[in-house]
């Protein structure tokens, strides 16, 4: 009895002191022990997040990493919560008293993720790469010096307004002047940024890794998966499965899916009013948009109002002109963009000439009041444009114009609109600055107007956008600036429809997450709590 | 006298017989019976329909079953009831054309590859081959993606890659048949190509045809929703069961109606045409008729 309770006994202590052998050496390091004690109880062990959005972070730009999105390449500027301008790797700027000579100070210490030091000379070539690739970015240009190590003059031959928006604009990210063939072409995002790009498999996902020497600090997390994941169902579905701990970019929850993750006590949802306004777009060169009468019309007979209660659950902001609530000290003050008067639409068809010939969709010469409204499937994957574009389509409908909604993938969406086949679009545009966003949108050499087929083109309102970008006094530039939106609002080439509130969700256990207006990610502060 | 011995033989199996045999199954009437219904619901859409179904009601939203409306609404307000009744004309208009089209191209080009053979045969069937290399879907998505979305384009991509299925049951019982001894009577008595094709062979590989058909209809409904899911097919506001379903995903937890009633629409109708196809088999196979 006493010999068989012997053997039992030996037996349990063997068994306990295999399986406490075994419990204290995870993943077989057993010299990492004492460290794991250090890092506060409620941090979990493995510092890594995966994030899904709707848009390949690849893709845009050209960088081979989106900047806001992934922050592995970083602006000489950066933009607070308030999209106030406040140093990033440039540490103070001034201009001299005629507004010609900028005088930019650089940050101390800073590398590329390669080694290569940050200095006078990288920021030189980088201006004069960025210049080259899309001329009049920086204004006109006139030479660029390095005053020392850590400092550089930009000298323009006339007055420059947005050149600091410029600066600090997405596109203009300093990148690793080795990363950068001769054709200026990128090879790899090599840039300053908390986190490098270790992998990226396009239309997949991105792998961004820690950069431990990090000038703002190291960052908490190790390692941030970025997951493209273009439908909107998959996303949410991914984060309620666990698969993905967030959601983020603008377009990343759509606004009827924000019940379905309230369900979830996991999963916390939110949101904030962005800087991304939305227009839908007129092909103003191709009958019959080409009758500003009829555009007008289109205005007066669109409701952003219920836009954004039924298709957008009250996320939005209605915009009463092109320039957006995150410019608020450069928008007009009154309301010039008029809507949801279908009875002052249809008086204004009538008076252009559109007769109703019994079918309830206007006739002119014999020809049907009939458009179309082209949509991409990659912008329908982020925002409820389907369900917009239907009610538009009733609400033009009551007015006597008859809509064709076509959905397209992406890239047949923009041939089909930059050769001008298409009437009608709509579409996001975060901008650069309050000045070069009138600029971009009716110039008629801006940016949008030839890749949207707006084809606007108005001399006066080119003249008083051109004198706009050279205004340095404040003042004198909101003038401008209200005159032109002012002409917009009377000539309608675009409508601006709402301005987003960006939705996001992440899972409760990532913390330290600040959802910024241009959706630029603060990955260097996020970290991972453990779950209890 | 001799003329009365041929006729029988060109009449092939007795209609009558066949429908006695189908009225015997059960499921197979079933099948009948929905798809009459729905034959009849599109026809009269306009009355049966209580709403217009592309008028939005925006302050009706994601309503429930009941409150005044039969399933609901969607998103945009609109009668869900009114939208699945004048869904049904596209759904049945999509399957009766696609089916039309794609069966007499298989029949025609099957008839001739069987009857003719050498060369010809080789091209057509070398073709059907090539065709059935790929997946029948994605070429269809391919195609339609190619044109631009719309019902037609579903229409003509479906039609492509539909008839090859046709052609090989044909060429494969027209080959059996054109050595049966009352093909050989009739061409030793001096018909001509085409009667002996029209008046002999055709009506002997029909039934295989018959079947195929209404399997198809329940096979083509299925793939012109699913391309319509992936929004190829009919573009908005017009209603289409397909869409509908890919409207109410974005709802599926809150407004589940929106999924519901579309996707019970589709499987009924794909089941009344499979249940329908599995008793016509069973009534026009001359094997069972033997034994049974």
């Amino acid at each position: 009895m006493l010999k068989r309770l012997t053997i039992l006994t030996l037996c349990f202590l063997m068994i306990t002191g295999v399986f406490t052998g075994c419990g204290n050496q995870p993943a077989g390091t057993p010299q990492d022990e004492p460290k794991e004690q250090e890092v506060p109880k409620e941090l979990a062990a493995v510092q890594q997040v995966v994030a899904g959005l709707g848009r390949d972070p690849g893709e845009i730009y050209g960088y081979g990493a989106h900047p806001p999105l992934t922050r592995v390449l970083e602006p000489l500027i950066f933009q607070d919560l308030e999209l106030g301008l406040i140093p990033g790797l440039a540490v103070q700027w001034n201009a001299s008293g005629d507004g010609l000579t900028w005088t930019i100070q650089l940050r101390e210490g800073v590398q590329f993720h390669d080694g290569t030091p940050f200095n006078s000379d990288a920021v030189i070539h980088n201006l004069w790469r960025i210049s080259e690739m899309s001329p009049g970015r920086f204004g006109p240009v006139e030479k660029i010096e390095a005053l020392d190590e850590l400092k550089i003059e930009v000298t323009h031959s006339e007055p420059f307004a947005p050149f600091l928006y410029s600066l600090g604009w997405a596109g203009s990210a300093m990148i690793s002047p080795d990363a950068v063939n001769e054709d200026g072409t990128i090879e790899e995002p090599i840039g300053t940024g908390p986190f490098s790009r270790e992998s990226w498999t396009p239309g997949e996902e991105m792998v961004l890794a820690r950069n431990d020497s990090y000038w703002g600090g190291t960052p908490k997390l190790e390692r941030v998966t970025l997951k493209y994941i273009p439908d909107p169902t998959t996303r949410m579905m991914a984060l309620e499965a666990g698969e993905i701990d967030m959601i983020i970019d603008t377009g990343g929850v759509l606004p009827e899916q924000v019940p379905t993750l309230n369900l979830h006590p996991e999963i916390e949802v939110l949101s904030i009013p962005g800087a991304v306004p939305h227009y839908m777009t007129l092909n103003t060169r191709e009958w019959p948009f080409n009758d500003q009468q009829v555009r007008k019309a289109v205005m007066y007979a669109v409701d952003p109002e219920s836009i954004i209660q039924y298709a957008l659950e009250g996320y939005g902001k209605v915009m009463t002109t092109v320039t957006p609530h995150s410019e608020k000290n450069w928008m007009h003050g009154d309301a010039l963009y008029k809507y949801n008067d279908p009875d002052k639409a249809r008086e204004l068809l009538e008076q252009a000439g559109w007769m109703d010939s019994g079918s309830g969709i206007l006739q002119k010469n014999g020809q049907e009041l009939r458009v179309k409204f082209l949509l991409s499937s990659a912008l329908v994957g982020r925002w409820p444009y389907g369900t917009i574009a239907e009610i538009v389509q009733a609400q033009l409908r009551d007015v006597g114009i008859g809509v064709e909604i076509e959905v397209v993938e992406a890239g047949l969406w923009r041939e089909t609109l930059k050769k001008g086949e298409a009437n009608m679009s709509i579409r996001p545009w975060a901008g650069i600055s309050p000045q070069s966003r009138l600029h971009e949108w009716l110039h008629s050499k801006g940016e949008n107007s030839a890749a949207m087929g707006i084809f606007f083109n108005n001399q006066q309102i080119d003249q008083l956008i051109e004198t706009l970008l050279m205004t340095t006094d404040e003042n004198a530039a909101k003038e401008l600036a209200y005159q032109i939106q002012e002409i917009a609002s009377i000539e309608v080439p675009i409508i601006p429809i709402y301005d987003e509130v960006l939705i996001n969700a992440v899972r409760s256990n990532i913390k330290g997450y600040k959802l910024h207006p241009w959706f630029t990610m603060n990955w260097e502060e996020i970290y991972v709590e453990s779950v209890q | 006298m001799h003329d009365l011995v041929i006729k029988i033989v060109e009449s092939g199996p007795p209609f009558l017989e066949m429908i006695k045999r189908l009225k015997k199954h059960k499921l197979a009437i079933t099948g009948l019976v929905i798809i009459t219904a729905l034959c009849f619901i599109a026809l009269f859409a306009p009355l049966i329909a209580p709403h217009d179904p592309d008028k939005l009601h925006l302050a009706h939203r994601l309503l429930s079953p009941g409150d005044g409306y039969l399933m609901g609404t969607d998103n945009l307000g609109r009668c869900l009831f009114s939208r699945l009744v004048f869904g049904s004309r596209i759904t049945l208009l999509v399957g009766f054309f696609v089916v039309a089209i794609t069966s007499t191209v298989g029949v025609a080009l099957g008839a001739i590859a069987g009857y003719r053979g050498g060369i010809i045969d080789e091209i057509i069937m070398r073709c059907v081959d090539v065709l059935l290399a790929f997946p029948g879907i994605i070429l269809a998505l391919v195609i339609a993606g190619i044109l631009g979305p719309s019902l037609f384009n579903i229409m003509f991509a479906m039609s492509v890659i539909g008839w090859t299925g046709y052609a090989r049951v044909v060429r494969g019982a027209v080959l059996s048949v054109k050595e049966r001894e009352f093909v050989e009577a009739a061409r030793s008595l001096g018909a001509s190509d085409s009667r002996i094709m029209f008046r002999h062979i055709l009506p002997n590989v029909m039934a295989p045809v018959i079947v195929m058909a209404t399997l198809g209809m329940a096979h083509v409904i299925l793939a012109a929703a699913a391309l319509s899911f992936m929004g190829l097919g009919v573009q908005p506001p017009d209603a289409e069961w397909g869409s509908m379903l890919n409207a109410g995903r974005l709802f599926m937890r809150t407004a589940p109606h929106m999924t519901v009633f579309p996707g019970l629409a589709i499987m009924i109708t794909v089941l009344a045409f499979n249940f329908l196809g599995d008793g016509l088999r069973d009534a026009l196979d001359p094997w069972l008729k033997e034994t049974g």
